[in-house]
């Protein structure tokens, strides 16, 4: 399957046509788009900036709880993202900067899979107030920086049609 | 009417309007501003209603730079958007309820954190407590800001609405 059939799939997909369909629908989505970022985006600020010790009167393993607002933020981003794609695969496939955006959504989910998965179990033992390993606080940086690129690479698509 | 128009022909309006980034780079500027402050104040708000209560709420009033960073990086940068078609957002209804909700958060945010703060005891830092009353305003303080950024993404139709049926 090569990208045009891929991206032919996509347009002629359920999602796609509903999105199509229903004026409506793209609107709706985006109110969803923007709340589902606040949402992440407030978790990972407080999380992130926890473990770079802004916020040493937090315990890591309080912010780490509000991991799942984040998971809820992104999950609607992600639902409505495939919706928007769906409803013109060529305008976004093709976009530079929505390429970006996606290279970055990728990045910045392999980085918080790395932290998950090698780092969570004994930084969620932290006290508070406690300098956390070098590679803890550059997975943190990098989350910051790599969210924050997706939200301006988001808004350049706009540019680059 | 003519102020509006003044503002909208000054040099750096017509920039925005004009270049091919103007736009996208200050709403990529919005977008990072609202991330700070209404994703901040939505994690307030969860944790004044009780998510995450390990978070001390003293802890989350020294994030409030970060919120208050957003909020000044939303007020610039949404002056120049504004200025940009200053004549027509004037006049747009989701503008206008937009801005009533940015203010209504503003003081409902204020209000929150008048409720939570008891009296300072004479020695020893400030003590946070949750009652009714900020249980009630932190429910509305999210419905407020829930608000701005649905009425903030109506703008754009009813201005493209506008121009489709002859308005300004």
């Amino acid at each position: 399957m090569n990208i045009a059939h891929f991206f032919a799939l996509a347009h002629d997909s359920w999602l796609g046509q509903i999105a199509r369909d229903n004026p409506y629908m793209y609107t709706i989505g985006l109110v969803i788009h923007f709340t589902g970022l606040a949402l992440l985006m407030g978790a990972m600020l407080l999380i992130d900036l926890t473990l770079l010790g802004f916020a040493r009167t937090i315990p890591p393993g309080a912010a780490l709880k509000l991991l799942p607002l984040a998971i809820i933020g992104f999950a609607m981003n992600l639902l409505t993202g495939i919706m928007f794609f769906c409803f013109d695969p060529d305008r976004f496939g093709l976009n530079p900067a929505f390429q970006v955006k996606m290279v970055l959504v990728l990045l910045a989910g392999a980085n918080a899979l790395w932290f998950t998965f090698a780092e969570h179990r004994e930084v969620v033992l932290a006290p508070a107030g406690v300098r956390l390993p070098l590679k803890v606080r550059v997975s943190a940086s990098l989350s910051l920086l790599l969210w924050f690129g997706v939200i301006v690479a988001g808004r350049m698509i706009v540019a680059f049609q | 009417m003519e102020l509006f128009a003044w503002l909208q022909d000054l040099p750096i309006s017509e920039w925005v309007q004009t270049s091919d980034y103007g736009f996208p780079l200050l709403l990529a500027a919005h977008s990072i501003g609202l991330a700070a402050v209404v994703g901040i104040l939505v994690v307030l708000n969860l944790r004044v209603l009780g998510y995450a209560e390990g978070i001390p709420i003293a802890a989350l009033s020294r994030l409030m730079p970060v919120a208050w960073v957003g909020f000044v990086i939303n007020a610039l940068s949404g002056i120049l958007l504004f200025m940009a078609n200053a004549t027509r957002l004037v006049t747009n209804w989701a503008f206008l309820v937009k801005m009533t909700a940015v203010l209504l958060g503003g003081i409902a945010t204020w209000i929150l954190w008048r409720t939570l703060k008891q009296r300072t005891p004479q020695d020893g830092a400030p003590a946070y407590r949750v009652t009714p009353s900020a249980l009630l305003t932190a429910r509305i303080s999210l419905g407020v800001w829930f608000a701005a950024i649905l009425f903030g993404r109506i703008i754009a139709y009813v201005m493209d609405h506008a121009m489709l049926h002859g308005g300004a």
